[in-house]
């Protein structure tokens, strides 16, 4: 079963990771110069100086007055329950603060992965079939660009362009779906497009790239004879195949997607886990940017698991060698 | 049979011209402006273009051509300074890790898998956050950050080269291992790593002037990109041209870079050039 071996061996590295994360989501404040409480108190950057009381506060309600051993084992066991800790700044739970605010980036992520997806394979088989035409050279460029254009300059563009000129959509803010999904849609659309467009780049050129190499292959040149007409071919035999590299691009460009939802999220004013994070950081909100590291590194533990197996299921030489 | 199209040589073309044009400016600022892109004009600000101030002003008097000009050092700096970090340390580790096996190869492989657990803009933003921004801070941990890809690659491109016949020859005429791996291995690892650096300092160019548009790169009053987008994303509705010379100075920057690390990759690598 060499399946079985495959996935058991990949969920035991994923598991050691994440306790590595965890441990170091710990240690990154011991491991720093200086007393923990001051680093959190900002003196170190040259602010006011915090009195001895704030002091004394924070070090206590963070457990920082304890040994270093009894506050690791203390984190482990709160972790176990899902405890993140409360926040520095109003006192809630840093684990509820973050789920509510979880499903706001993802959905936001889903819809732009989608549309990255849907339109960079489109893109990328069209520079394909009209290799070395002006439209290949074109189209390239357009690729290129996503690559090039940080997602902010594009943000704020959008938002000059469609929300102040032309007026079509909100400049930002949230409604939720279950409110007026009209005017959620009309809230994603900006955020969602801007996102997408910094993954559209590294879709279409892989699946330009790959749907090059697949197309002169015998398999295919079989299905024409046969008959085929040319979207059967290009579906069943050729995208199929140009599907794997097309998933772990996706899946490998998961830590830049964080990157680019972090500054749309800021420019749309979207209330997601990286607004979240970015007020947390401006308040010297530790252990809430905490939290959010350690779950936002645990999704990306999770999702490089995922793309793992699922490659494994796409290319079976894949399990055949890594399971030996 | 190189079937380029010929716009495809004006683009790598148009590419060096950029980053050329990037790094004088870097280098040499006041080739490209007279004025001092921090004295500020507090009795005419938002001037239009043309005059004494070809782009016009910012929101403090201060000449926007020069901050543009002066700002192309911040962000070549970060993105040079943090590759040549990741680039020498993680090559290093990564021909160790490759041609010694063992603890070498777990310390190599086993860093890069942890801090790629991590993604690159949360790191940094904690980092800067809470131990302060600049530019020394900002080489610091996207060379740390960046590390792994070239260490994966140099590890990669080392055993694929390390049970060569020139490898053997060296070991068997006596060569110190420092020797091996200088001159035998190291050439054959250079090139790719080359690539991976020029690609890598366009995507440290694009994470820098993110976090500057946050405010948590480069600090002000020094001229930045994406210090300057964010700024002038305040002024945009009365004054939309200053948003958007930052705005292009910066993408066609990194696009310039990334089509000569293409160019690069085409040259080196003759299955894309064919196909």
């Amino acid at each position: 079963m060499p399946m079985l071996k495959y996935t058991s061996r990949r969920i035991v590295t994923a598991v050691i990771l994440l306790w590595v994360v965890v441990t170091l989501v710990f240690a990154f404040l011991h491991l720093l110069p200086g007393d923990p409480v001051f680093i959190i108190l900002g003196s170190e950057s040259g602010a006011q100086a915090p009195s001895p009381e704030q002091v004394t506060a924070v070090r206590h309600a963070l457990g920082l007055d304890r040994p270093v051993p009894v506050q690791y084992g203390l984190w482990l066991g709160r972790l176990a329950r899902f405890d993140l800790g409360t926040s520095l700044y109003d006192s809630t739970s840093v684990t509820v603060d973050i789920l509510a605010r979880l499903p706001t980036s993802l959905q936001l992520i889903a819809v732009a992965v989608a549309l990255a997806v849907a339109a960079g394979v489109l893109l990328g088989i069209t520079a394909a079939r009209r290799r070395g035409t002006w439209i290949d050279v074109v189209l390239s460029v357009v690729l290129a660009g996503g690559l090039s254009i940080p997602v902010f300059v594009i943000g704020t563009l959008a938002v000059l362009v469609f929300g102040v000129e032309l007026r079509w959509v909100p400049i930002g803010g949230f409604v939720p779906f279950t409110r007026d999904p009209a005017a959620y849609l009309r809230q994603l659309a900006l955020p969602a497009t801007t996102l997408a467009f910094s993954l559209l780049g590294v879709v279409g050129r892989i699946t330009r790239g790959s749907v090059l190499e697949v197309m002169h292959q015998d398999y295919v040149r079989t299905a024409r004879a046969k008959g085929a007409g040319e979207v059967r071919v290009l579906v069943r035999h050729v995208l199929r195949t140009a599907l794997i590299p097309i998933v772990t691009v996706v899946g490998v460009q998961f830590g830049i997607l964080i990157g680019g939802t972090v500054l749309v999220e800021y420019i749309f004013n979207w209330p997601g886990i990286s607004t979240l994070l970015f007020t947390a950081i401006q308040r010297r909100d530790y252990p809430t940017v905490q939290g959010i590291v350690l779950v936002t590194s645990a999704l990306f533990i999770l999702i490089n698991l995922i793309v793992d197996l699922s490659y494994a299921v796409l290319d079976p030489r894949i399990r055949y060698e890594g399971g030996a | 049979m190189s079937r380029r199209h010929p716009a495809e040589r004006v683009r790598v073309t148009l590419g060096t011209a950029v980053v050329a044009a990037v790094v004088v400016a870097a280098a040499a600022p006041w080739l490209f402006t007279g004025s001092d892109p921090l004295l500020m004009h507090p009795s005419t600000p938002f001037a239009g273009p043309g005059g004494a101030h070809p782009l016009g002003t910012d929101e403090f008097g201060r000449d926007i051509l020069a901050r543009l000009v002066y700002g192309a050092r911040a962000s070549l700096e970060v993105s040079a300074g943090s590759v040549l970090l990741a680039g020498s340390v993680g090559t290093l580790l990564g021909v160790l890790g490759g041609y010694r096996s063992g603890v070498w190869e777990a310390v190599t492989m086993r860093s890069a898998d942890v801090i790629l657990c991590f993604p690159p803009i949360l790191l940094a933003m904690l980092v800067a956050g809470f131990l302060g921004a600049g530019v020394g801070h900002l080489i610091l941990i996207i060379g740390f950050l960046y590390m792994p890809q070239f260490s994966r690659l140099a590890f990669a491109q080392t055993l694929a080269v390390r049970q060569g016949e020139f490898v053997e020859a060296a070991r068997a005429a006596g060569a110190s291992t420092g020797r091996i791996l200088a001159r035998a291995i190291l050439p054959n690892v250079v090139g790719p790593i080359v690539i991976q650096a020029s690609l890598s300092a366009a995507s440290a160019m694009l994470l820098e002037s993110g976090l500057s548009f946050l405010g948590l790169g480069v600090l002000p009053p020094a001229p930045s990109w994406g210090l300057m987008i964010a700024t002038a994303r305040n002024y945009m509705f009365q004054t939309p041209y200053y948003v958007l010379w930052p705005s292009v100075v910066l993408s066609v920057t990194i696009l310039g870079i990334n089509t000569l690390g293409d160019a690069l990759l085409d040259h080196l690598d003759p299955r894309r050039r064919l196909g």
